[in-house]
């Protein structure tokens, strides 16, 4: 898969298994992500979790997307947006945070990986290991 | 959630994505399983890996299962286990493991155990609600 196809195997799969680090332990969770595309890709969390203070802390993460035999493993430090217009965008997409952010956005976490990624695939167990820029 | 549920959980939905710490570097991927029951979560792979390199310098893991919008994660240190029979049991399951068994003998083949303790995520909980753990 080049860029494009990597971009786009994650928009049509937007759900992925973010990994941090918390001290020496590993830690991995269910994540949407908001937007994938030329910019990186973007990601919403509360502030108030511990995935937040983990990547705040430690801002290495890895994000595992997978569909139908393919996976696209993407990797990179994240980076924390303070970016009000953004996250008026992801409120206004995900019917469920409005009760959530009505009064303010201070609490909700918005981040970016502008990351590389490899993929692999059950049709091609052995392919080397590449990375591609995203 | 209680113990057994879990259990039953992971075993119909068996591809968690599993995750290690590389130094300060977190690696995720999606991983298969053996078998999970009372004596802990069976998994395999190959000893030429990365992901069974960085689990036997780091034995912290953490493996997250998700579907019908349940999200279970488990997290504990990995031992691994030696257990012929087992590994046979394995080859079973995973046929295309063969060709690398013949190249490189049975020690190519490493199972690991993970008893650690469950995290049934609740949609409805306030974040920053602390969780609570079934040891499993």
């Amino acid at each position: 898969m080049d860029k494009k196809e990597i971009l786009a195997f994650i928009t049509a799969n937007p759900i992925g298994y973010l990994g941090t680090v918390d001290d020496k332990a590993a830690r991995v969770r269910g994540m949407d992500t908001f937007r994938a595309d030329e910019n990186g890709l973007i990601f919403y969390t509360s502030k108030a979790k511990n995935v937040f203070q983990q990547m705040a802390k430690n801002p290495e993460v890895e994000v595992c997307y997978f569909a139908k035999g393919t996976q696209v493993r993407v990797r990179g430090k994240i980076e924390i947006l303070e970016d009000p217009a953004l996250k008026k965008e992801i409120v206004s997409k995900r019917d469920f945070l409005k009760p959530m952010y009505e009064k303010s956005y201070d609490g909700m976490g918005v981040l970016r990986l502008k990351g590389k990624a490899t993929t692999w695939s059950m049709q091609d167990m052995t392919a080397p290991t590449t990375f591609i820029d995203l | 959630m209680d113990k057994k549920e879990i259990l039953d959980f992971i075993t119909k939905n068996p591809i968690g994505f599993l995750a290690t710490a590389d130094g300060t570097t977190p690696h995720v991927r999606a991983f298969g399983l053996y078998r999970a029951d009372e004596n802990g979560i069976i998994y395999f792979t190959q000893s030429a890996k990365d992901v069974y390199k960085q689990m036997m310098k780091n034995p912290e893991i953490e493996v997250c299962y998700w579907a019908n919008s349940v999200q279970i994660r488990v997290a504990g240190k990995v031992k691994p286990v030696e257990d012929m029979e087992m590994k046979k049991g394995v080859l079973k399951v995973a046929p295309f493991l063969q060709p690398q068994i013949d190249a490189n003998g049975w020690d190519f083949l490493k199972l690991f155990c993970l008893k650690g303790k469950a995290y049934v995520a609740d949609m409805a909980a306030p974040p920053g609600a602390p969780k609570t753990w079934v040891e499993l």
